[in-house]
């Protein structure tokens, strides 16, 4: 069944309220257009048009805004596979054990501020992961400004020639695309 | 010059409308691509383009509220909006009118679900004729309801006209111009029932019982537009479906 914002699905007797529904005064009315979803007594609506909502499990692509010894701040920008930014998040946590399979010593040997990455969610709190070969790094730059150029498993600045050790993801560079 | 316009002749208006009819009305959602939510709406010779994005972060950060999502309305007229140009930029005018109808609005979005967040309705007036900001806020809604944003219910809008002593509904220029008195009000609907009064102005002058007439006459016109609006956001699924 097709509902409008506003429309009358029910008293709280009947049924739970899920998402995409209000209660108010004991009657629970819908609250974006979609279609309803009865399961379990609990009412909810499925959306026509989503907003984002970041949980466990799902590919996200962050920017790296702080590194330091032991763990990464990650801002998370959006979904992959999702054009719509989601709304507030905070900022979501890399610790150096999720780093790789080995062990890290120090989280800025792999990873450097303003890094753009795609991870995955691990738990309810916003931890991440980039283990995993398509996770980690898709754009970055050398600390001379110069655009930083795969060889082999290694990163080579194409201004002063410096290799730099980073963890890599499989879409490095051009290679990326919307999945 | 003035007194020559006789702008109700035999019950009838200068376009033939009877005092309760509105204007033909065309809704359209989801026009525009890169919006999160859309709308195109003409109101007579009233043509609006609304556009909602967000929830998302704000910018510049120090606005956001860490309660609630913040919402930011911007009706802007477009220079070739009017007959002679008109300067662009915001106004007075446009200010004043951003103002109440986020105020309208803010009342039925459900903001405490997205702290930290900003919902952006920008509304452009390609072309006017009297009763714009209600052109607006409907085109408004429909972008809202388009964009899955919760909310309580929809707003919906229309403006009552005091013309040669008659109420009459969706006024057009000739009668905003020359009429003794412009009321626009906007409703709050919830399930096919007006709930509240979101907003209500008043320009000119009228009795405390010409108010309440106002107020019944207006309703009646909500309800027709409440149906077109619904219309809209549906008629756009349905078409979706099929194409899967």
């Amino acid at each position: 069944m097709e509902v409008f914002p506003g429309d009358y699905l029910g008293c709280s007797e009947e049924f739970l309220a899920g998402e995409g529904v209000y209660e108010e005064d004991g009657k629970i009315y819908a609250a974006v257009a979609g279609k309803v979803i009865v399961k379990d007594r609990k009412i909810s609506i499925k959306p026509e048009k989503e907003i984002p909502k970041i949980e466990k499990g799902d590919e996200v692509i962050g920017k790296v805004v702080d590194v330091k010894k032991k763990f990464a701040l990650v801002e998370l920008l959006k979904k992959v596979n999702m054009n719509r930014s989601p709304p507030y998040y905070d900022l979501a946590l890399l610790p150096a054990s999720e780093i790789s399979e080995k062990f890290v010593e120090d989280v800025s040997e792999f990873l450097s501020h303003e890094d753009i990455i795609i991870c995955k969610v691990i738990d309810e709190n916003l931890r991440i992961s980039i283990k995993g070969r398509d996770y980690g790094v898709i754009k970055t730059k050398c600390s001379c400004g110069g655009e930083l150029v795969l060889e082999e498993d290694k990163l080579k600045c194409s201004k002063c020639g410096k290799t730099n050790r980073k963890k890599i993801s499989s879409y490095y560079g051009g290679a990326f695309e919307w999945r | 010059m003035q007194e020559e316009v006789k702008l109700i002749v035999d019950g009838r208006r200068l376009d033939g409308r009877l005092p309760d009819e509105l204007r033909p009305i065309k809704i359209e959602a989801g026009v525009l691509k890169n919006a999160d939510g859309s709308c195109y709406l003409e109101m007579g010779k009233n043509k609006v383009m609304a556009a909602v994005y967000g929830p998302r972060k704000v910018q510049p950060k120090h606005l956001a509220d860490p309660t609630q999502a913040i919402v930011r309305y911007r009706y802007n007229m477009a220079p070739f909006s009017v007959e002679e140009r008109k300067r662009p930029g915001p106004d007075r005018r446009s200010v004043e009118i951003s103002k109440v109808s986020r105020e309208a609005l803010e009342s039925i979005i459900m903001k405490e679900l997205f702290p930290r967040s900003s919902i952006d309705i920008f509304v452009e007036v390609l072309q006017a004729d009297a009763g714009s900001r209600t052109a607006c806020l409907n085109a408004a809604s429909v972008a809202l309801v388009d964009a899955g944003i919760p909310m309580k219910g929809i707003i919906t809008s229309v403006a009552v006209a005091k013309v040669e002593g008659v109420l009459v509904l969706d006024p057009m220029k000739e009668e905003d111009n020359y009429g003794e008195a412009d009321i626009p009000f906007a409703f709050f609907i919830r399930n096919g029932k007006i709930e509240s009064i979101a907003l209500l102005q008043m320009d000119g002058r009228v009795s405390k019982e010409e108010l309440l007439q106002a107020v019944e006459l207006a309703k009646k016109g909500a309800m027709e537009i409440y149906k077109l609006q619904r219309e809209a956001i549906m008629k756009k699924y349905k078409v979706e479906e099929v194409e899967e």
